[in-house]
């Protein structure tokens, strides 16, 4: 045995699930180890201090209740306590519960309660009276459906026309701007020639001067 | 009557079997929680939820002869629930634990610590530094007294790991108390 596997047999010699053999050989070994020894004194003082540990009490006690079932007699022995004691209380619950049946059954079966003059009706399975209106006859239909395309006929033709006519409004617009765009260009086009042919002019004259001094200068010289 | 017969009279339709079982063991149940939380509101709380889900559940028990164990299991399981859920973990460093404001405990007068209830409170505080993991199987051996191979079920670990776990748990309380200033020689029986 070494001081481990003396070690590891510890906590069954404390709490005294050690076999006779274990504890005779751990014994011996502790006798000649006695720092072990006190290695295991100290943790038998520790679990004496544990012990010292007073016992709690819960502060109420549990009760698993199982849910009730209720048998139908004492279902309706329940159900009667709600109902009214009283004579005027039962009264006016009966007169309750009897309009309400009423309204409910009147539902279901379709009731109908009408006045006339000569008096008051009542009636099941009541149906609100539908009123069936009448065809027109076939020719007058063909009729109104020629009718019908030829006023479509004359509106689509005065549609057509109108757009025409509004096409053409812009077409000349577009012509007569061209127009005057070209006048405008024309003239701008005679205004330059005009102004090249003035410049012109002015530079041949110009040049013509000087060669009468340059031809004049040299004369005299010679 | 044994704990398989009320079960099987529950079974059968007997409600009151099943209300044998929960006042049989609602008490260490509660006691159980009380030990893990601290808070007599968490330990009522988890001792309904585990008999609730034990009164849903009782019919998937295959042996019966086990049902305290599973009774353990789901109250455990409950408690790390809840312990994941509120963020409730508590385990502090040691050197945190050296400045902790619990009054320092002379260990010249026992008896009066004990008359005042402080002691317990006290130990309640201090199993709630340790690890969930220790805290659980510190409570189910030492205040339970489940078998190692109980616990071992129950945690569905090896029995060496629960063990083990004891063990760390125990040399961690021993350290929690020398820095409280407890001389836990006076308390040695």
């Amino acid at each position: 045995m070494n001081d481990q596997s003396a070690r590891s047999l510890f906590m069954d010699y404390l709490y005294d699930e050690i076999s006779e053999e274990d504890q005779m050989k751990l014994e011996a070994y502790l006798r000649e180890n006695p720092k072990l020894k006190q290695e295991l004194d100290e943790l038998s003082q520790t679990r004496s201090l544990l012990q010292k540990m007073p016992d709690e009490e819960p502060a109420q006690q549990l009760l698993m209740m199982e849910p009730k079932k209720r048998s139908f007699s004492e279902w309706w022995s329940d159900a009667k306590n709600l109902l009214p004691q009283s004579i005027f209380g039962k009264a006016g619950f009966a007169v309750a519960a009897g309009l309400i049946l009423l309204l409910i059954a009147g539902s279901a079966a379709q009731i109908h309660v009408e006045t006339a003059d000569a008096g008051m009706s009542v009636s099941l399975g009541y149906s609100p009276s539908v009123t069936i209106q009448k065809g027109i006859p076939a020719g007058q239909v063909e009729a109104i459906v020629q009718q019908v395309k030829k006023e479509n006929a004359v509106m689509m033709a005065e549609l057509v026309q109108t757009m025409q006519r509004q096409n053409k409004q812009q077409l000349q617009q577009v012509v007569q701007y061209f127009e005057q765009q070209r006048i405008k260009d024309l003239k701008l086009v005679d205004q330059t020639l005009d102004r090249l042919q003035q410049n012109t002019s002015y530079r041949l004259n110009q040049t013509n001067r000087y060669l009468t001094e340059v031809l004049q200068t040299v004369s005299s010289n010679n | 009557m044994t704990d398989s017969k009320l079960i099987t009279d529950f079974r059968n339709g007997d409600i009151k079997a099943f209300n044998l079982l929960v006042e049989r063991w609602q008490n260490r149940i509660h006691r159980f929680a009380y030990r893990y939380f601290a808070g007599h509101d968490e330990a009522m709380e988890i001792t309904q939820k585990t008999f609730i889900k034990v009164y849903k559940k009782l019919d998937t028990l295959d042996d019966a002869e086990k049902f305290r164990t599973w009774l353990y299991r789901i109250a455990n399981n409950l408690c790390l629930d809840e312990t994941k859920r509120a963020g409730r973990r508590r385990s502090v460093s040691m050197e945190a634990l050296k400045d902790h404001p619990v009054e320092k405990i002379p260990a010249a007068n026992p008896d009066q610590l004990v008359q005042k209830k402080e002691l317990g409170s006290i130990l309640q505080l201090a199993l709630k530094q340790l690890p969930p993991e220790q805290r659980i199987v510190v409570i189910m051996k030492e205040y339970e007294e489940l078998k190692f191979r109980e616990i071992a079920e129950i945690l569905e670990e090896p029995e060496n790991t629960v063990k083990s776990r004891l063990y760390y748990g125990l040399r961690t309380l021993r350290t929690i108390f020398e820095q409280w200033n407890i001389e836990m020689e006076a308390y040695y029986e």
